[in-house]
């Protein structure tokens, strides 16, 4: 059987040159469809960002404004007085509430018998921050040294600092303690 | 050259597709891709007015806030002069006279003697009663008076709490003799002053 093609212009096989054209064309369709969508779809976005854009922009001026009028309506030396007042009270009523009865009782347990405490006085002078000075005489440095380390220890007392020590002839030893108290008011 | 051959005689099928494809290439190029810069560009600045918007709209509660507050801080203000505190000096001095010496006489302990001062506050219109007490009693009625006076529905405040001297313990057995700084407060205002 004779397979030779003699034709001087050979046939070509044109059902896959029209299926790959086919493809092209649908692929080509595809992708047109895909960018007008994504045009349409972004030139909305756009649209919605600007109108946002432009509603924030009108609300701040307004709100800016309205801020402003509200402030120049206040009277800042008034507002200042009315602020320190209102610290002055505050420290009223923490001095008011501050529990003697707890610092004495956490003082009481942690009282060795050789120190004598003389003079008990807080402090609110900070914001927020109860000191509290204790004036202390004890027999030896060791007796103060252990109701240091107890006063430490009760987890009430803070950043305990001394000051004024005087040793007598009997050799007592004076000095005056500060810590930073945190026990619960009342 | 069969390629060739094929585009030659299909040109009216290759043609119109060769157009597409580069109808395409430039709208993505011309259109697709910086209408997207744009939008992202956009978003961004959406984003930051946002922001701006947030920080205006607190800036603006903060605002309202303030007179609120001022106007809360205010009458509270007035109430606690008004209700909490001694009215006059007169009931000041009733306060750390009369009554502490019933406090004291209900803890029994003795109130020897005492003194007191009144202070303008630096800066303040309150005014400062500070009363200086001797008080003799045992130990446990001392604390026993100091709860008493934490308990107390008048505003007294005890600043100070001292023992009159180490050696006065030691010959006076178990009875306490202690220093006592109780203070109180009224508006001047209230005093005319």
């Amino acid at each position: 059987m004779l397979r030779a093609n003699l034709s001087t212009r050979p046939f070509y096989n044109e059902r896959v040159v029209h299926a790959v054209a086919a493809v092209v064309a649908v692929l080509v369709l595809a992708v047109t469809a895909w960018q007008i969508a994504r045009v349409v779809r972004l030139s909305r976005y756009k649209t919605e960002l600007n109108t946002a854009i432009n509603r924030d922009k009108g609300q701040i001026e307004y709100l800016t404004k309205e801020a402003a009028n509200v402030r120049r309506g206040l009277d800042q030396k008034e507002l200042a007085l009315v602020a320190a007042e209102a610290k002055e009270a505050n420290t009223l009523i923490e001095m008011r509430t501050f529990s003697w009865t707890q610092l004495f009782n956490q003082l009481e347990t942690t009282l060795p018998e050789d120190v004598m405490l003389t003079s008990v006085r807080p402090d609110f002078k900070e914001s927020g921050v109860t000191r509290v000075n204790l004036e202390i005489q004890g027999r030896s440095g060791d007796v103060i040294d252990k109701f240091w380390e107890r006063l430490e220890k009760t987890g009430a007392f803070h950043d305990i600092e001394w000051s004024g020590l005087a040793v007598t002839d009997e050799g007592v030893h004076r000095l005056e303690m500060t810590a930073v108290y945190t026990g619960t008011s009342r | 050259m069969k390629l060739g051959r094929v585009l030659d005689e299909k040109r009216s099928i290759v043609f119109p597709l060769g157009l597409a494809v580069i109808a395409n290439v430039l709208l993505y190029g011309l259109v697709v891709f910086p209408l997207g810069r744009h939008v992202s560009s956009a978003e961004i600045d959406a984003r930051t007015q946002h922001e701006q918007l947030n920080k205006a709209r607190l800036d603006y509660q903060s605002a309202k806030a303030t007179v609120t507050g001022k106007q809360q801080a205010d009458s509270a203000l007035q109430k606690f002069y008004k209700d909490v505190l001694p009215a006059s000096p007169s009931a000041a001095r009733t306060l750390t006279y009369t009554r502490l010496s019933q406090l004291a006489k209900q803890a029994n302990v003795r109130l020897e003697h005492g003194n007191n001062a009144v202070e303008r506050e630096k800066g303040s219109k309150l005014s400062k009663l500070t009363t200086t007490y001797t008080l003799t009693g045992e130990y446990r009625d001392v604390r026993r008076f100091i709860y008493s006076l934490e308990t107390a529905p008048e505003f007294i405040v005890l600043e100070n709490v001292a023992l009159t001297s180490a050696g006065e313990q030691a010959q006076s057995g178990r009875s306490l003799a202690v220093n006592l700084d109780i203070a109180t407060y009224f508006r001047s205002g209230d005093a005319g002053a």
